[in-house]
């Protein structure tokens, strides 16, 4: 800092910045205990495992999930109500694919 | 982060560190701002022990605020100063009834020939002026002449304009130079 040595007053001062206290171990100690309990009180609190997130997060979200979710019920109707197409589709693949099957069995 | 690297983090930067769970960052900044507080509060308050007490309540504040410090707004130890002379004034407030009959006169009787204990003498006459000034130009002086603030800083802290803290400062001064002037030849000053 700068001081004014023509000052009469600043032999006071250069005095009362000598004699400065300065903060004893304890009162050191007590303020770093005040810190360390703002530090817990601070802290984030610590979250429960939650296995149903863990499994959702493993497969991708909750967007993830909806889709999933979609598919099944997609799948779920039309194994309760299949479209025409559907059962179209299944005639022809027997018929395309095992020609002689009836055949067969009847031969025995 | 060592020791060592942490002195050259600013006191903000240091700030931010133990919000974020940086305990070393809080013994550094102890190490820092404890002294500079604990300075004022004892000159503003002449009571040591008082001043430790208000010194630990004063960081106990800048702990728990620094989770919501806003970087830019002001310095911590601008902040600090702030607190503590609230801290020191909500105190000589309540003990305004103690006359100054009850404060620590400084050791009379024969002048010391140790220079030490000259310049002791001087820093508790001093400290015996300072409590006769009014609170305002006691923390003014204190802050600009004891702490070696600049005029902009301490404006900041007391919430007053540079000028007013002029005007406080040099008040201040003059009342000082009054007092202390009988004391100046037991003191070792020849002129």
């Amino acid at each position: 800092m700068t001081t004014d040595q023509n000052d009469p007053l600043e032999g006071f001062f250069e005095a009362a910045r000598d004699d400065a206290p300065q903060p004893s171990d304890i009162l050191q100690a007590r303020i770093l205990a005040d810190a360390d309990a703002a530090l817990a009180a601070n802290a984030p609190p610590v979250r429960r495992r939650n296995r149903l997130r863990d499994v959702l997060q493993g497969l991708g979200g909750w967007p993830a999930m909806a889709g999933l979710v979609t598919a099944t019920m997609a799948g779920v109707w039309i194994g309760i109500s299949p479209p025409e197409m559907v059962e179209t589709l299944i005639e022809v693949q027997t018929v395309e694919y095992l020609p002689g099957f009836d055949a067969l069995l009847e031969e025995g | 982060m060592p020791l060592d690297a942490m002195s050259e983090v600013s006191d903000t930067g240091l700030l931010v560190r133990f919000a974020n769970g940086d305990r070393l960052a809080a013994v550094v900044l102890t190490q820092r701002l404890s002294p500079r507080a604990l300075g004022f509060a004892a000159r503003m308050l002449g009571d040591l022990a008082e001043a430790e007490d208000v010194t630990q309540e004063a960081m106990l504040r800048l702990w728990k605020i620094a989770p919501e410090w806003r970087q830019g707004e002001a310095e911590p130890a601008t902040w600090l100063y702030r607190v503590v002379r609230n801290l020191c004034t909500d105190r000589l407030r309540k003990t305004r009834g103690v006359g100054l009959d009850q404060i620590a006169e400084p050791e009379d009787g024969t002048p010391s020939v140790e220079a030490s204990l000259i310049a002791q003498d001087r820093a508790a006459a001093l400290q015996m002026a300072l409590n006769q000034l009014p609170e305002r130009q006691r923390e003014a002086v204190i802050l600009r002449h004891i702490e070696g603030l600049a005029n902009p800083e301490i404006a900041q802290i007391m919430e007053i304009s540079a000028r007013a803290v002029e005007s406080l400062t040099a008040r201040g001064k003059r009342a000082l130079g009054a007092a202390l002037a009988p004391k100046r030849e037991e003191l070792g000053y020849d002129d």
